[in-house]
C-alpha cells in the first residue's frame, strides 16, 4: 500500500514530529508508515485523513498485490 | 488488550531495582570470593531473598511500564514480540523434550517464567531499534 503522506506533508508545511503531535504518535511511526514499513490501524487513517482534510482513499492507495 | 499500566517513569525505577539486585550479589561475590557461609547462613539467605526480590519486582515493574509514547506502532511490535517469545519457548521445550535428560526436570516455574520475561524484553528491545524507537 502506498501513501501520500508525505506530499501532504509537504502541502501543509509540517515535520514529522508535527504531524506525528497532531496526531498523537510517535515520530518513529510517521517515518514507518511513509516508509511503507508499518500500515496503520482504520482510526488512524482516518485521524490522518481528516487532519489534512481529504478524503482517506486519496491519502492510502491499494497497489498491484495487494 | 494493554497490560502496560504503569506510567513510563517507572521504567527508570525498575532498572534501579534490577541493577540492585544484580549488581550487588555480583560484586560481593568478587570482594569476597571464598568467604564461609558458616554462622551467617541465615542472614545470607535473608539478604540474598530480598536482593532476588529486588530484582524480580524491578523486571516484572520494567514489563508493566509503558512507553514514552504508546502508540499502535509500539503496541504491535510489542505483540510481535510476544508471539516470537512464546515461539520461542516452545522450540525449547520441544528440544529439552527430545535432547534433554528425561529424568531431570528442565526449569522450575519460576526460571522459565523469568526466561520468558527476559526473552520477549530482548527482543522487543531490538525489535523497538529497528524502527529506531
Amino acid at each position: 500500500m502506498k501513501n501520500m503522506i508525505k506530499v501532504e506533508r509537504a502541502r501543509h508545511d509540517l515535520t514529522q514530529a508535527d504531524l506525528a503531535e497532531k496526531i498523537q504518535v510517535s515520530r518513529q511511526t510517521i517515518h514507518a508508515i511513509e516508509k511503507g514499513k508499518f500500515v496503520p490501524s482504520t482510526v488512524l487513517a482516518l485521524k490522518m485523513a481528516r487532519f489534512f482534510e481529504i478524503k482517506v482513499e486519496e491519502l492510502f492507495m491499494l497497489e498491484e498485490g495487494d | 488488550m494493554n497490560i502496560q499500566v504503569l506510567p513510563n517513569v517507572f521504567k527508570k525505577i525498575s532498572l534501579f531495582l534490577f541493577f540492585i539486585g544484580i549488581m550487588i550479589p555480583l560484586t560481593d561475590g568478587f570482594l569476597h570470593p571464598f568467604e564461609s557461609n558458616e554462622g551467617g547462613g541465615e542472614i545470607r539467605t535473608a539478604y540474598g531473598h530480598l536482593l532476588g526480590s529486588f530484582f524480580l519486582i524491578g523486571i516484572v515493574m520494567y514489563f508493566l511500564s509503558k512507553e514514552k509514547i504508546e502508540d499502535e506502532l509500539v503496541k504491535k511490535l510489542r505483540s510481535e514480540a510476544f508471539s516470537l517469545t512464546f515461539l520461542l519457548s516452545a522450540i525449547g521445550l520441544l528440544l529439552f523434550h527430545f535432547f534433554g535428560d528425561a529424568q531431570e526436570s528442565y526449569f522450575d516455574a519460576t526460571s522459565l517464567i523469568m526466561l520468558q520475561i527476559i526473552t520477549f524484553l530482548i527482543i522487543f528491545y531490538f525489535k523497538k531499534r529497528s524502527f529506531d524507537l
